[in-house]
């Protein structure tokens, strides 16, 4: 199993490397998109890299127990990409944290701010219509004019978080 | 095979035991209390493991691998993961503002909404207002009459943030 994780945890290392080069230089405007299209040709990088090394990976004691090479494969995939959800997650947090927004805005004001200072530096129009936006990006809107409209799996999608709140007990939340 | 099992396994039972937990009772502190249940579910994964049979005795040369202490971290990192994963799936659908946003527009008119409609019923007091409350609950904020102000523990977090967002180029985001 190690050498399938050790290919793994690698394979991620370079993905992040290649993910700082890139977002630094090259500024992709559909970041997420890039994202995950780079680390579905990371997973073929490490397919390739799993199958042309040697079972010890030049670095692995002998007297380790090998696992089949099949299992070792699909764990190292498995471990790849629960690295990458991770990442993703830590990025959602970055570029749409809310709360981390806010503050970062009250870190950036010597004597910090009332909340109407917030909403002012931190505009509502921008918070809701950048999500809207997206949302028709993705094909989950359509916009006519001024109006946002929810698509047929959009309204499936809605009626299932509603459930969801509902089910939970978690309030309207947002 | 005998990690991942295990791994999926647990899991499975501890999304039955939140499920379960949630929907009977209505929790404040979900993020806690939800781990709380997964370090709870650690102990599962320990006997579970300890229970199901060694791949070698039932399964394929290629699918089999030893029960080393890389196939139980495997296995404990599976468990983490789609946990994590989990998680995150559970706290859009408790804090998204997209996901507000959509459950609003499926409860409005046929013909859509425009943002200003959707301010009416989703406004921007309660959005903000509710994320400053929360953040002053965890220590993130101190509030002073009308003001915020970062506490400590909330300026390292906004250092972090705002360090990352420029190393990343991510814009102010949020």
């Amino acid at each position: 199993m190690l050498k399938g994780v050790l290919l793994a945890c690698a394979g991620f290392g370079v993905y992040l490397i290649l993910i700082v080069i890139l977002f630094r230089a090259a500024r992709p405007e559909r970041r997420f998109r890039f994202m995950s299209r780079l680390h579905l040709a990371m997973d073929g990088a490490l397919v390739a890299a799993y199958l042309v090394t040697p079972p010890d990976l030049w670095i692995i004691p002998a007297m380790l127990p090998r696992a089949g090479w099949l299992i070792d494969l699909v764990n190292a995939l498995v471990i790849h990409t629960f690295l990458y959800m991770g990442w993703s997650m830590l990025y959602f947090l970055l570029d749409r944290g809310f709360s981390a927004r806010i503050l970062v805005e009250i870190y950036s004001a010597p004597v910090g701010l009332s909340e109407a200072e917030v909403a002012a530096v931190y505009a509502p129009d921008a918070v809701v219509g950048r999500r809207l936006s997206e949302m028709v990006d993705i094909g989950r809107l359509v916009r006519r004019g001024e109006r946002f409209q929810a698509t047929r799996r959009a309204r499936l999608e809605g009626r299932m978080f509603a459930f969801l709140k509902g089910f939970f007990h978690l309030g309207p939340g947002g | 095979m005998r990690g991942l099992l295990a791994g999926a396994l647990t899991f499975s039972i501890y999304l039955a035991a939140q499920i379960g937990l949630f929907h009977m009772v209505a929790i404040r502190r979900k993020l806690s209390v939800m781990l709380g249940l997964w370090v709870g579910g650690l102990a599962v994964y320990v006997g579970l493991f300890a229970l199901l049979p060694a791949d070698a005795v039932y399964l394929p040369r290629a699918l089999a691998a030893p029960s080393d202490a890389v196939t139980w971290l495997s296995g404990a990192f599976v468990y983490w993961s789609l946990f994590s994963g989990y998680y995150q799936f559970f706290n859009m659908a408790d804090n998204s503002v997209g996901v507000r946003s959509l459950i609003e527009l499926c409860r409005g008119p046929e013909d859509g909404m425009a943002l200003a409609e959707l301010k009416r019923v989703y406004p921007y007091d309660a959005m903000l207002g509710r994320r400053m409350e929360r953040l002053v609950e965890a220590g993130f904020l101190e509030r002073a009459g009308g003001r915020y102000r970062c506490a400590p523990k909330g300026a390292a977090a906004a250092r972090m943030v705002g360090g990352l967002k420029a190393f990343l180029r991510l814009g102010p985001g949020g």
